[in-house]
């Protein structure tokens, strides 16, 4: 097993977000999670990386077996966690390679490996441009500094292309993309996927899910998965609206 | 306590007398006059509001070590012209000997007879009352004296490298004087380092003075890298009088020692010309750095650019004073001041006091200071990416300093000074 959840509960500044979430990945899976404006996906996303600003009330994270809430971020990825940030940060003055050295290296380390030999990394570099399209000029800039929306993400894929993590979670990474710059991000992801890699992939809207094709499909609401299924489950929301879930869960809390 | 402490502070011992000239000999009795009736400077005092001074002053024995063997120093690998001063006196033996004919490099005491040297001795120091010139006025007794001629680049960077060594139960004083001559260029980098040893610490107290003068058309690149030991204490005052179409700039990276108090005034005495400060500061535990800037628009279309940035962890101090004033003459003066902190730690603490006095009215003046933590954000995505925190502060804080290096001309220095901060926040 890849991941799974146990009635997770988080809030943040004292308001409860997740509302006791369960969720299983097995590896080589893609899950997509859906779901309105303020169901708690976002926070999904940024409770497993081990975004410092939640507080965690309840629950368990499993991850290959470990105890995933324990561990610090950087521990988090080094184990094979990584995110693709909705909103990437842009920092001026460190250059895009160097960071990804330093990240490569820390998580080597991490693993008792030797740091990667400066012929190896731009080795590395190269064919993971070429595998997500990824425009070599902009590696050698300053993180994310003055990059497009499109840039942005296609950055994300990148840099999961080059840390090889075994679970990749992309949080609404459509988001402000045109449908070229989503093609173009779908097809990297689309090559990264392989039978040991897992994906979780949030997404407010269905199109996404047209290129990037999910094993199953979750809809979150209001803290809570509420809808399991296949991929017809996105298209079946994407026609019927997020409304049609109230219909079907008349118990369901309006409280988000 | 604070009279005998003053007394023990003037040199009466008159090394020089007999081979001083009048000029010199005029000076050190005016300002011992001056001393007398002026007391050290506390903390009633504008100028030492956030620095107590007193309490970094030398005491008991001295233990001077004097061995003049060769010392590491930064930047060995840099291709320069080497120029040694230990304990503010010029080291010929330990110093590059082939100079370009353009420049003239000499000791304190064989200046006094050059005629370059007397027109320009203390044109800027006369301006200054304050306690620490006086001091160095009543009892300088070593420096340099570097002329650069007319016209004339050099091939590579001068690199000045003050080293401090050994212990003084007084306050040492160096005089230096830097002439740049019409239409000439220099990349002048000052190292300031102690010469440590595992037993013990260089426990120094000195109060250093250079004059810089820019003529017509020159240009001066200063950079001034400090990394002293945890006993020394530098009083380290630049006076820059700058000519029409001159430009100077100046880059200070303080990094360590007990106590640094960089005091830089900046006359730009004709139109059209230039300066620009940028500083940078790292301090850990009770160290204290201050920098004291003042920059004088006399006279019309100058421009002066002032940047300082600095973090501060532990128990450290940092005091950053800007003030520009703006003369009636110096109509169309553009001047820019900005102080930005991180603070690393709760009990650190950060003065920063921009100050503008303008007396011209059409003049475009801007100043502003910011305190902060680092960017939590950008923390978070760099450890989501594997980066210890650790690591992901150093980054952060040298992405904070990259502006300030990207103004550094000269690539190696610039390379090499971003490699120490890497280093010293690690």
């Amino acid at each position: 097993m890849m991941l799974k959840i146990e009635n997770l509960q988080a809030e943040i500044q004292g308001k409860e977000i997740l509302k006791g979430l369960d969720l299983i990945i097995n590896p080589g899976e893609v899950h997509a999670i859906m779901g309105p404006n303020g169901s708690g996906k976002s926070t999904l996303a940024s409770v497993l990386a081990g975004k410092p600003d939640y507080e965690i009330t309840g629950g368990s994270v499993e991850f290959k077996g470990k105890d995933l809430l324990e561990l610090k971020p950087e521990e988090r990825a080094a184990e094979g966690v990584f995110l693709a940030f909705q909103y990437p940060i842009e920092i001026p003055g460190v250059s895009n390679i160097n960071f990804l050295k330093t990240a490569l290296n820390e998580i080597r380390t991490y693993k008792g490996l030797e740091p990667l030999e400066a012929k190896a990394f731009l080795a590395k570099i190269k064919e993971c441009q070429n595998l997500v399209e990824f425009d070599a000029k902009l590696t050698g800039r300053s993180l994310n500094e003055g990059f497009s929306g499109g840039e942005k993400k296609r950055n994300e894929i990148f840099q999961l292309a080059m840390l090889e993590p075994d679970l990749a979670i992309l949080d609404e990474t459509d988001s402000g993309l045109d449908i070229d710059a989503l093609k173009i991000v779908a097809e990297g992801v689309n090559r990264l996927r392989n039978q040991n890699r897992s994906f979780l992939i949030i997404t407010h809207y269905q199109r996404l899910l047209d290129y990037i094709v999910p094993d199953v499909v979750h809809v979150l609401y209001n803290g809570k998965i509420v809808k399991t299924g296949t991929k017809e489950l996105a298209l079946e929301l994407e026609e019927k609206g997020y409304d049609w879930l109230k219909e079907l869960n008349p118990n369901l809390e309006e409280t988000v | 306590m604070i009279e005998s402490i003053r007394m023990n502070n003037i040199n009466t011992s008159e090394i020089q007398s007999g081979i001083e000239p009048d000029f010199i000999a005029q000076l050190r009795e005016k300002a011992k006059l001056t001393l007398l009736k002026k007391g050290i400077p506390n903390s009633h005092e504008e100028d030492w509001k956030y620095t107590p001074i007193h309490r970094y002053f030398p005491t008991g024995e001295s233990r001077i070590s004097s061995d003049s063997s060769l010392i590491d120093h930064p930047f060995s690998s840099l291709d320069s012209f080497k120029i040694m001063v230990v304990n503010g006196e010029f080291k010929p033996e330990l110093s590059d000997t082939h100079l370009p004919k353009e420049l003239e490099i000499h000791s304190l005491e064989n200046a006094f007879n050059k005629p370059a040297f007397k027109t320009y001795f203390n044109q800027m120091g006369k301006e200054r009352e304050d306690y620490f010139t006086q001091l160095n006025n009543a009892d300088f007794d070593r420096g340099l004296f570097i002329y650069l001629k007319k016209n004339s680049q050099l091939s590579k960077p001068l690199h000045i490298i003050h080293v401090y060594e050994g212990k003084d139960s007084r306050i040492q004083n160096s005089r230096n004087l830097i002439l740049l001559e019409a239409l000439s260029e220099l990349t002048l980098l000052e190292s300031y380092i102690s010469k440590e040893s595992k037993e013990q610490s260089v426990d120094i107290f000195s109060n250093d003075i250079s004059e810089y003068f820019l003529e017509r058309g020159s240009k001066l690149d200063n950079i001034k890298y400090q990394s002293l030991g945890k006993e020394t204490r530098l009083v380290n005052t630049q006076l820059v009088d700058i000519h029409q179409h001159a430009e100077y700039k100046s880059h200070t990276y303080s990094l360590s020692g007990q106590l640094i108090r960089n005091n830089i005034q900046i006359n730009l005495s004709e139109s059209e010309s230039e300066a620009h400060l940028y500083g940078f500061y790292s301090l850990h535990n009770q160290e204290l750095v201050d920098n004291h800037t003042l920059v004088k628009h006399l006279k019309p279309f100058c421009q002066s650019n002032e940047l300082y940035k600095g973090v501060l962890d532990g128990k450290s101090i940092g005091v950053f004073n800007g003030r520009v004033e703006v003369s009636q003459d110096a109509q169309k003066t553009n001047a820019y001041q900005q102080n930005q902190t991180i603070l690393l730690s709760k009990e650190a603490s950060m003065n920063s006091k921009p100050e503008l006095e303008i007396f011209a009215d059409d003049v475009k003046c801007s100043h502003g200071s910011t305190m902060g933590q680092l960017d939590t954000g950008a923390l978070f995505y760099l450890q989501s990416r594997g980066i210890s925190e650790k690591t992901a502060q150093k980054i952060m804080i040298n992405a904070f300093a990259f502006s300030l290096l990207s103004e550094i001309a000269h690539e190696d220095i610039a390379f090499e000074i971003g490699e120490k901060i890497q280093f010293l926040n690690a």
